[in-house]
């Protein structure tokens, strides 16, 4: 068997007489099954100062062998463009961490690499010219003990064509976002999610960066009492983001750049000793132009606060329960907890709201009203308040799975699109190799479904797509805490 | 060379519009359309700026009819600037506009030029990809002297080999592909490989140049790697101020290869005792460039040459460059010229992009001084002359140079310059007339080239004019000597400079012979553009 390898020191490198051998194969992960792997470029740096130490490139029969590295700490990777390192055999994490300083016992090391998948697609302006110069991320969620950490794994900038190219990804869901500047204004793009599986191409992924024209919101803000001896913030929030200005002596505020939407506007009070004393809510502003001379003044809010009571189902120690204002402000979360599951917020707007949890493992089941259960929807706050609000959570989803198939010939579909619509909105998800889908957590009650084999998946909002695929009015029932198998066939 | 389109104004629909004082009511608005196929260009990107004030522009975004429109203008001078991916404006031209208060100037009619690019993949001696290698695109350029290279584009190879170098203006190119650099995994691995010269050469002269014409690509320019043995540059660079190892100079290092320079990607680190190595290297010429980064920056080169060996102990020692001085010589200076605030300049003939330009003011005594010019080579030029003026000859201690080159060597200053401006200049006028019997009333839209003949002075240099919409032109202050005109289209790039384009054009040439204070008128035909 052909062994070819190559160890490099960097010059001015001092070899040590108690050199470290690190030898091992990389293999090709692909399924259930692996195979050697060649030209992988296996390296060891040091751990603690990151200094190339010596590298090496795997032969055919996927063997490398790094000699007369000195002894320390080492870090060793294995990396070649295209994939990425699943684990280190025995070791969990892409990169494996030697401790060398006096010496290695066990020196054979061996990787595991994946395919990376590949998304390929095309920015293009409202005009549908491309766009050069446009950065694209596809980022990963991965939930932590603390909440979500977000990764990006894949970075590329359009050339002049539009066009774009990320590689190695590893299989998951991500958020491919697209940015770019035009002049004058702020431009982004809708974020996409897309779900890619081992070494799948995504090509033709489109998306449409919107040039949006940003105005100035400005006026003077009144009626606060008594008047704080310090200077007044004044916030404008939508989506979870804000933007802050500081108001004037004379409570005169203004706001440049501001991107056309709903905004819920508050006062931000100095508290004694500079600590802030509170927050005024002062209304909400509809951006559709440049708004001057404003008057703002101190809104009533309202106190709403409950419980929440389990239907079916086991219940968690804790999840969240978000209020979405009809108005389309921001979603006011709040986390409930054992052992009462009571929640408190002091300062909703009145108003109309939707209640969800925005989570798997709950879902809500409807509010209690005297001895029924109503929607959670539309739910109205007065300038009262709500004392007593009562929301039934459940635990029951349902298994939604099966199979898209294409139409004639009914051979599983690879990566096509499937879609379920029910009354909490759109669900989608793109099939495995073998045609194959799963919905998890579906919360029982009426769906529509609908499979394609080719489809963007922003597309499955559109009703238009459903009814070119002849899916518009099928309707089927998920029953709580059921299974629900079915063999869909592709529309093309 | 500089081309402006200065549009003045009277153009359709200048109606002064009176509005309450102090409020702007000029407005400046057109279309953009491609040259090519005179579609009209969406989502092209204008900026107008005053051309006295450098501050930020305006600017806005062509609509679905490719029109723009900047309103609430104050009358002054003023530039645009278009930009849209997968186009370019030609060479140094910009449109200007001289607004009047009030006025409105509406219907600029602007060509935007479809660029080129280039494609292919980076494969190594298996025929795998090469990912993270850096492809290059130098514009073959003529010169005075023969042909030079200009840097033009780059791209990086992506996961499966592939590269594209876009934005590309119409001309001849050299590609060429550098390995992966050390800050790649894979660096190490192709680090001992050289850079190879489309389509497998392992030198600038060995290269195919290709060409490109407006809104082509070339696919397929596939480059291969290969393991051929390579060498090193090893050595070390010192501080001139402080005798001690300069550890934050900068080393640059090129391949020199007749009047082609190729600077190389990477640049090596030095380390605290000032030491650094180049590796990667094919045999042949190279230059060593060390600069520190500072007030003056220090530069210091060297040129070298590898064999069949790795070269070692290479010393370069940054300093702060010599002085250059001297003064100007008028021979006639006629009755009632204005002398103008001449600058004497210097640019280095064979250096990377970013060598410093120096120059110096010329004093109401007619002296100069130029400092820190590093030791290079350099063509001398001073601007702008007076009226009817030209430099005739460069002198130094009161002799004639050959040409207007110098070298400025790091062991001592250079004095007793001496620029000899004459003012015995011929004028050579003349007409192009269009290819074709006009039709209507088309302004010919055409470039002049005045091209010295071959074996004679090198201090005769080309010069080119813009016909005026009559396809009038005129050349003034020629010194002696035999020349021959050409009349291009106004978007050709072809390099007149170039023999072979030059004998291809050899019919559409009008050959004149100067004397000196001669006046001469010439018309000529407008050729095709070769490309």
């Amino acid at each position: 068997m052909f062994l070819r390898y190559v160890s490099i020191l960097l010059i001015g490198a001092s070899c040590s007489t108690a050199s470290v051998w690190i030898e091992g194969t990389v293999y090709l992960r692909e399924g259930a099954t692996r195979r050697p792997l060649s030209r992988v470029d296996v390296t060891a740096r040091s751990a603690d100062r990151g200094e190339l130490l010596a590298s090496a490139r795997t032969a055919p029969d996927g063997r490398y062998r790094l000699l007369n590295v000195p002894p320390q700490r080492i870090l060793l990777t294995a990396s070649r463009p295209g994939y990425y390192t699943r684990r280190a055999a025995g070791r969990s994490g892409s990169e494996i961490l030697l401790d060398c300083s006096a010496g290695c016992g066990d020196s054979r090391k061996d990787f595991e690499l994946v395919r990376g998948a590949v998304i390929t697609g095309l920015v293009i302006d409202k005009l549908g010219e491309p766009v050069e110069g446009a950065r694209i991320s596809a980022s990963r969620t991965t939930r932590s003990k603390g909440g979500g950490d977000e990764t990006v794994s894949a970075r590329a900038v359009t050339d002049d064509r539009g066009l774009f190219r990320l590689a190695g990804l590893e299989a998951g869901a991500y958020t491919v976002t697209a940015r770019g500047m035009g002049p004058g204004s702020s431009n982004a793009a809708r974020a996409l999610e897309l779900e890619v599986q081992e070494g799948q191409e995504i090509d033709g992924v489109t998306i449409i960066l919107q040039s949006d024209t940003v105005f100035r919101v400005s006026g003077t803000v009144v009626g606060i009492e008594p008047v704080p001896s310090g200077p007044i913030g004044i916030h404008l929030e939508r989506r979870g983001r804000r933007l802050s200005v500081e108001a004037e002596k004379d409570g005169r505020f203004d706001f440049r750049g501001v991107l056309p939407d709903k905004y819920r506007a508050s006062a931000v009070l100095p508290g004694q000793d500079g600590g802030k004393a509170g927050m005024i809510f002062l209304g909400v502003i509809d951006v559709q132009s440049d708004m001057t001379g404003l008057i703002l003044r101190p809104s009533l809010t309202s106190l709403v606060q409950g419980t929440v009571k389990l239907a079916t189902g086991p219940l968690p120690s804790q999840f969240p329960l978000a209020f979405s204002s009809k108005v389309g402000l921001d979603v006011r979360e709040v986390l409930v907890k054992a052992p009462d599951f009571s929640f408190r917020i002091p300062d909703l707007l009145p108003g109309s709201y939707d209640i969800q949890a925005p989570t798997s493992s709950v879902y809500v089941k409807g509010v209690l009203r005297g001895d029924g259960i109503v929607p959670p929807t539309d739910i109205t706050v007065s300038a009262g308040g709500i004392n007593r609000l009562e929301i039934v959570v459940a635990a029951d989803h349902a298994r939604v799975y099966g199979t898209i198939r294409q139409r004639g010939s009914g051979l599983p579909l690879p990566h096509a699109r499937v879609a379920l619509e029910g009354s909490n909105g759109i669900l989608s998800k793109q099939a495995d190799q073998a045609g194959r889908f799963l919905f998890a957590s579906v919360v029982p009650g009426e769906y529509r479904v609908c499979a394609w084999a080719d489809i963007r998946p922003e597309l499955t909002e559109d009703q238009a797509s459903w009814e070119r695929a002849g899916c518009a009015t099928k309707v089927f029932p998920v029953e709580p805490d059921s299974d629900v198998e079915m063999d869909l066939a592709a529309a093309p | 060379m500089k081309r402006l389109l200065t549009i003045a104004l009277a153009v359709a629909g200048t109606c002064p519009a009176q509005g309450p004082a102090g409020e702007p009511r000029g407005e400046i608005g057109g279309t953009v359309k491609s040259a090519k196929s005179g579609e009209l260009l969406k989502s092209v990107q204008v900026f107008l700026r005053l051309s006295s004030n450098s501050a930020g522009p305006r600017s806005t975004t062509t609509g679905p009819a490719g029109d723009f429109l900047f309103a609430n203008l104050y009358g002054a001078d003023y530039s645009l600037y278009f930009r849209k991916a997968g186009y370019r404006a030609l060479e140094g031209e910009e449109t200007r506009v001289t607004l009047k208060t009030d006025q409105q100037v509406s219907g600029l009619d602007i060509k935007l030029w479809p660029a080129g690019a280039i494609s292919g993949r980076v494969l190594d001696s298996d025929g795998e990809p090469v990912p993270e290698a850096e492809a290059r695109a130098y514009a073959v350029v003529h010169r005075r002297g023969g042909a030079s290279l200009m840097f033009a584009g780059r791209a990086r190879s992506n996961d499966v080999g592939e590269y594209r170098i876009y934005d590309l203006p119409a001309g001849k190119y050299l590609v060429l592909v550098w390995p992966p650099g050390e800050g790649v995994p894979a660096g190490e691995h192709y680090a001992s490989m050289a850079a190879v010269y489309y389509p497998n050469g392992s030198s600038p002269s060995e290269a195919m140049p290709v060409t490109i014409n407006w809104g082509q690509e070339l696919t397929r320019l596939n480059l291969e790697l290969s393991d051929h043995r390579t060498y090193h540059i090893a050595g070390a660079v010192f501080d001139a101020a402080t005798g001690g190892p300069c550890s934050d100079c900068v080393i640059q290092a090129a391949r020199v290869d007749r009047r082609f320079f190729v600077t190389l990607p990477n640049t090596p680190r030095v380390s605290s005792k000032g030491f650094f190595v180049i590796r990667g290297l094919s045999p042949g010429v190279y230059k060593i460039i060390a600069r520190r980064p500072g007030d003056g920056e220090f530069i210091s080169r060297r040129l070298v040459e590898i064999t069949n060996r790795n070269l070692n102990d290479i010393v370069l020692v940054a300093g702060p460059g010599q002085t250059v001085s001297g003064q100007i010589v008028f021979g006639d200076l006629p009755q009632g010229i204005e002398i103008p605030r001449m600058t004497v300049s210097v640019s280095a003939l064979a250096a990377p992009q970013s060598w410093p330009e120096r120059d110096g003011d010329v004093k109401d005594d007619l002296t100069f001084r130029i400092e820190q010019v590093p030791a290079e080579t350099y063509r001398f030029e001073v601007s702008p002359l007076p009226r009817g003026g030209y430099v005739k000859a460069w002198r130094v201690s009161g002799q004639e140079l050959p040409g207007p080159e110098l070298m400025i060597r790091e062991d001592g200053p250079l004095s007793r310059v001496e620029a000899v401006i004459a003012f015995d200049g011929a004028t050579v006028t003349g007409w192009v007339k269009p290819s074709r019997p006009a039709s209507g009333d088309h302004p010919i839209e055409a470039r002049v080239a005045l091209i010295p003949r071959e074996n004679q002075s090198p201090y005769l240099v080309d010069r080119y004019a813009s016909t005026d919409p009559g396809g009038s032109f005129s050349f003034q202050a020629v010194p002696a000597g035999a020349y021959t005109l050409f009349a291009l289209p106004r978007q050709s790039t072809a390099e007149l400079l170039d023999p072979d384009v030059r004998r291809a054009l050899q019919a559409y040439g009008g050959n004149v012979k100067l004397e000196p204070r001669d006046k001469v008128s010439v018309e000529l035909a407008l050729a095709p553009d070769p490309e």
